[in-house]
């Protein structure tokens, strides 16, 4: 054996081959094996059988006589058409009945038909499988099995022109029945030859398709049919596969988007804590600027409001003088002192202003400098925050290539991560906080807004504020978001959030609060 | 810097959805005119002095307005005469809304140049940068006309101080009363005479295209209707019917009258065409109907008519028909006048013996007093709607007052020594 | 104001020019606006009369009467005066008065223009019905536009609502 073996290397490679394809086969085509059986088990090619010529040739007589029938009903139509219309409605129904029946009859032919093709198919392996084991018989076997299909397809076929022509029988003695409604069976002429139409296609196509089948059959080796059939089942069971895996791929995709999400909310997180660094820094270095120059300026711009304020004490004085002139006569007289009197009243304003402002530029500096350490505390902060960022941002790249699974566990750890490194102080702005400085800002904004004599009681005029956090109003940054039709009355309101600024805000995280805001002015 | 600041900032708030929501609601505030800066024009060398002040003739438009507040001169930290020299924390820390600047340059061809810029205080936005040429005897015209650029790109409503004014003065002269008719600029300057008689003078009206004036006169102790073409001096005699010629109301388009004749027995609104000179009677009433007013689409004539016993205003298509009664309240309604857009009007009203002006609202029916009262009279739109002029009396004497349509800024207007009255409201220039 | 300055200005001295001549009254303001009571009799004193009207102690020498407020009603007291006045047309053909009526300032112009007219009428209905001919009595309103008295008040007001009675 192992000599005869050694003998013939190609023999033996071939009976490998074969029984790994056979190996192969019982594995994977249990599927199309118990398919097959079933339509071997199938009851209507043992009926087919039973049927013999002369019961064919009957329903093609009646066939022929109905259709004669149907002429006549059609030449009876168009004499009755006029009295027919009311039948229409029923006629109609009938119609569509018969339609139904029709498509009904037609969908049993093609099930028949692929049943039989399903048969045939069966019949192919019964024969393969007889070839192998006996191999003298194997032509005569296979010349067997598909002259039994052809046998079968062409008893199916016949047995279904029966059933098609006695259908069509009944059909023609229900139309001669129907010959007096004329409109109805002119319909059902039409109805009828479009049935057979397409019954006679069909049967035309099955028929052409059965000998396509038939010659491609023969044409086909057994190998090959067997090949095909093992391949559309390799092809079934890797489309499934295909579905599955694209099925996978999809959710892969899906996740892989997450992941990036969640990716670019790090990032976004991370790049939020750097430019929110950043434009603490720089509000610092301005602030930090703005202070140099202010306490340069202060001693300046002083000057200029002592002189503002002694002017208006002055203009005050003009005021008062004016209506004293159109009181008293004696005006002049009184106005000398009273003007003494005035600059006297003024000195001691100034005096008095001049020590407030001292006081209030010594409150200033102090707050600047609270702020400034809050500030610094509040980059600390936002550089930790960055930190933790850039490293979830690094541990999410370390693990990337790491299962799907994985990843979106770590994502989502990541993620939960970010959250929490983006509001790491464990209290949350108190509401009332914030509406005491909201109060604040209220008091603060209201006795600089001078609106347009004779505004309309139900103008209003939302803008939007953006501050520096020493509550300074970013210059250009108030714009109006929705106008209230006066552009004097918008115009005022703008300029009173310019002039009102700086506006009172809170530090640190409760600043953020009142970074950018609205306002509603209503007069 | 700080644009990049800015952005940054803009960045991080945009970045922070949920933080905008943060509304504050500012109610109430002050009413109150916008302080304004006018800094002196710079002039050309030499002329400086004898040159018109145009800014001071800008700051007192706008101040005229009860809108804006012009900052004193003497208050000026500095005199800029260009944008670039403007320092804007001179004018923050004076809590300015706006600044105006500006200058004026003789050209070759001997007009000058007037270059000004309005300014936003705050934001330095140039809300006006313009170079308007002028002859040197129109340099104060050129001046209102600077003051209605401002008006209209800070109210968003078109000013009206290129507008004039017509009214009439009387006078007493060692030979009796001298009644003239005069047409001034918006800001009572310039006066120019366009008739004088020793008889009264009433009624003047404006054509819609502001050049002519319909008038009454008395002249040979007779009423009668004169239209006069204002740059000519050329005037026509257009109704002298017996009795009363009176009241006479351009339509809209230029080509009619509405007038009041008692030709037919007793006081009656007529519709005098211009150009046939046919006259059509609208009104049939036992009682007075006088004081004709057109809506601004020419399609109706409010009127004033004793014919419920009281007078009280009407309305009645221009074609003629049926008179509907438009005011009820209050026993003394009369002398209506459409505001520009048909949707008020005002009138004379009496209110416990005081005759008061008053604006009603025609969709409302709801009216509110303009004036304080006594003897006022006379009222008539600006041409831009936002005042009303009006003839009142001050220390026994005639003079005119404007009043917002609101009736919350009101001011006499600069008078000389004539007693002044029925002030008419130029259309406004072309 | 479009219109140039110096047409203006050729406008203004035209117009002066114009009114100068156009406008001169026919008859002299003054027996009109001389200050005065209720007493009016020395006021036609200057002029042309015809006979019978120069006596001071005539009702005749009386030419003005007065109304009430927002009132076109002759008063009774006033109507022996317009008698004698009609009766005095009635019989001089060739006499002719023009009735010349007034408001006080109260109210809008071209109202009172209105209503002077109608205090006008009425003096004239009363005297053709106490036999003047309509073509003897001419009508004119001044409405108030030429007051007797300058001022406010009651007292003047009543003595500015009037007919005057103008041969």
């Amino acid at each position: 054996m192992w000599q005869t073996a050694r003998r013939n290397p190609g023999a033996l490679i071939a009976a490998i081959l074969l029984h790994l394809v056979l190996a192969i086969l019982a594995l994977i085509g249990v599927d199309w094996l118990d398919w097959g059986a079933e339509q071997v088990a199938r009851p209507q090619v043992v009926q087919a059988t039973i049927v013999d010529a002369a019961t064919l040739k009957a329903p093609a007589e009646r066939l022929d006589q109905a259709q004669d029938a149907r002429e006549q009903a059609s030449r009876e139509a168009e004499r009755q058409a006029a009295e027919l219309a009311e039948r229409d409605q029923l006629i109609a129904r009938e119609a569509q009945r018969r339609e139904e029946a029709a498509r009904q009859a037609a969908e049993r032919e093609r099930q028949v038909a692929e049943e039989r093709a399903k048969a045939a198919v069966s019949e192919r392996q019964q024969a393969e499988e007889e070839r192998r084991r006996q191999e003298e018989q194997e032509r005569l076997a296979r010349i067997e099995a598909q002259r039994q299909a052809e046998e079968a397809a062409r008893i199916q076929a016949e047995q279904q022109r029966q059933a098609e022509d006695k259908r069509r029988a009944a059909e023609a003695a229900r139309q001669a029945e129907l010959q007096r409604q004329a409109e109805e069976a002119a319909r059902q002429a039409e109805l009828q030859r479009q049935v057979e139409e397409a019954a006679r296609q069909a049967e035309l196509q099955r028929q052409a398709e059965e000998v396509a089948r038939q010659a491609e059959l023969q044409r086909q080796a057994e190998e090959q049919q067997q090949a095909a059939e093992t391949a559309r089942q390799l092809e079934l069971q890797r489309q499934a596969e295909a579905a599955r895996q694209a099925e996978q791929q999809r959710l892969a995709q899906e996740e892989a988007r997450r992941q990036a999400e969640q990716q670019r909310q790090l990032e976004k997180a991370a790049r939020l804590a750097e430019s929110q660094r950043q434009a603490e820094e720089a509000a610092k270095r301005q602030a930090e600027q703005k202070r140099q120059a202010e306490e340069q300026r202060q001693a300046e711009r002083e000057a200029k409001r002592q002189a503002e304020e002694q002017r208006q004490a002055e203009r005050e004085a003009k005021r008062q003088a004016e209506q004293e002139r159109q009181a008293e006569a004696r005006r002049q007289a009184e106005e000398a002192e009273r003007q003494a009197e005035l600059q006297r009243q003024a000195e001691e304003n100034r005096q008095a202003e001049e020590a407030r402002q001292a006081e209030e530029a010594a409150q200033w500096q102090a707050e600047q400098k609270r702020r400034a350490e809050e500030e610094r505390q509040a980059e600390r902060e936002a550089k930790r925050q960055a930190e933790q960022a850039r490293q979830a941002e690094a541990r999410r790249q370390a693990e990337e290539a790491a299962r799907l699974a994985r990843e979106e566990e770590l994502a989502a750890a990541a993620l939960v991560e970010a959250q929490s490194a983006e509001s790491p102080e464990p209290a949350e702005p108190l509401a009332s906080d914030i509406q005491y400085y909201a109060a604040a800002i209220r008091n603060r904004i209201q006795p600089f807004w001078v609106h347009p004599p004779g505004s309309r009681r139900d103008l209003a005029c939302t803008v939007g504020v953006q501050l520096l956090p020493s509550g300074e109003v970013v210059p250009d940054s108030v714009r109006i978001l929705s106008p209230s039709g006066d552009l004097a009355y918008d115009r005022s309101v703008v300029a009173a959030i310019y002039k009102a600024s700086p506006l009172p805000v809170p530090t640190g995280r409760l600043f953020d609060e009142f970074r950018d805001f609205k306002f509603v002015f209503k007069p | 810097m700080k644009r990049l600041l800015f952005l940054t900032l803009l960045l991080v708030g945009l970045a922070r959805p949920g933080l905008a929501d943060l509304t504050i609601e500012i109610v109430g505030g002050q009413e109150g005119a916008q302080p304004i800066a006018v800094v002196p024009f710079g002039a050309p060398e030499g002329v400086g002095r004898t040159m018109e002040d145009l800014a001071q003739v800008i700051a007192a438009d706008l101040g005229r307005t009860g809108r804006f507040k012009p900052l004193p001169r003497q208050d000026m930290p500095a005199t800029p005469q260009t944008v670039e020299a403007v320092d804007l924390r001179d004018w923050r820390v004076l809590a300015m809304n706006n600044l105006v600047v500006g200058q004026i340059n003789r050209r070759p061809d001997g007009l000058y140049q007037v270059d000004f810029a309005l300014m936003d205080v705050y934001s330095g936005e140039q809300l006006a940068n313009m170079s308007l040429a002028s002859s040197p005897a129109e340099l104060r015209y050129t001046a209102h006309r600077i003051a209605d650029i401002i008006y209209e790109r800070l109210t968003g409503a078109p000013g009206a101080f290129t507008s004039r004014l017509a009214y009439v003065t009387s006078e007493w002269g060692v030979d009796g009363q001298r009644v003239t008719l005069r047409v001034a600029d918006a800001d009572g300057h310039n006066p120019q005479t366009i008739v004088s008689s020793k008889e009264p003078i009433m009624s003047p009206a404006w054509s819609p295209d502001g050049r002519r004036l319909a008038y009454v006169s008395f002249e040979n102790r007779q009423t009668a209707v004169f239209v006069q073409e204002l740059a000519t001096g050329r005037r026509e005699r257009v109704a002298s019917f017996p009795g009363i010629n009176s009241s006479p109301a351009w339509s809209p388009d230029g080509s009619r009258l509405a007038l009041t004749l008692s030709r037919d027995g007793n006081p009656e609104i007529y519709i005098l065409d211009l150009h046939s000179r046919a006259t059509t009677r609208l009104t049939n009433s036992p009682g007075i109907d006088t004081e004709p007013a057109w809506s601004p689409d020419g399609n109706e004539i409010y009127f004033t008519s004793g014919r419920g016993g009281d007078p009280q205003i009407y309305r009645m298509p221009a074609t003629g028909g049926e008179a509907t009664r438009v005011t009820f309240e209050r026993d003394y309604n009369g002398r209506a006048s459409l505001s520009p857009d048909g949707r008020s009007l005002v009138l004379v009203t009496r209110v416990n013996g005081q005759f008061r002006i008053a604006r009603m609202d025609l969709a409302s029916g709801a009216t509110r007093l303009l004036s304080r009262g006594g003897l006022d009279e006379s009222p008539s739109f600006a041409p831009n709607g936002s005042m009303v002029i009006y003839a009142t009396q001050s220390n026994g004497r005639g003079v005119l007052a404007v009043v917002s349509t609101d009736g919350k800024v009101g001011q006499r207007l600069s008078q000389d020594a004539s007693e002044v009255r029925e002030p008419a409201w130029s259309p406004p220039p072309p | 104001m479009k219109m140039p300055i110096t047409p203006l200005a050729v406008l203004m001295i035209a117009t002066l020019g114009l009114a100068a001549c156009s406008s001169e009254p026919t008859r002299p303001v003054a027996p009109r606006t001389a200050p005065g009571g209720a007493v009016t009799a020395g006021l036609v004193a200057d002029r042309a009369q015809p006979p019978g009207l120069n006596d001071p102690n005539s009702p005749l020498s009386q030419r003005v009467i007065y109304f009430d407020y927002d009132n076109s009603n002759i008063k009774p007291e006033f109507v022996e005066v317009l008698r004698a006045h009609a009766r005095y047309i009635a019989t001089n053909p060739k006499a002719k008065v023009m009735l010349e009526g007034h408001t006080d300032e109260r109210g809008t112009r071209e109202f009172n223009l209105a209503l002077a007219e109608d205090r006008a009428a009425a003096v004239r209905r009363f005297m053709r019905a106490e036999g003047a001919a309509e073509s003897q009595l001419g009508i004119l309103s001044f409405g108030e536009e030429k007051p007797t008295q300058p001022g406010q008040g009651e007292r003047v007001w009543a003595l500015n609502r009037r007919v005057e009675l103008v041969y």
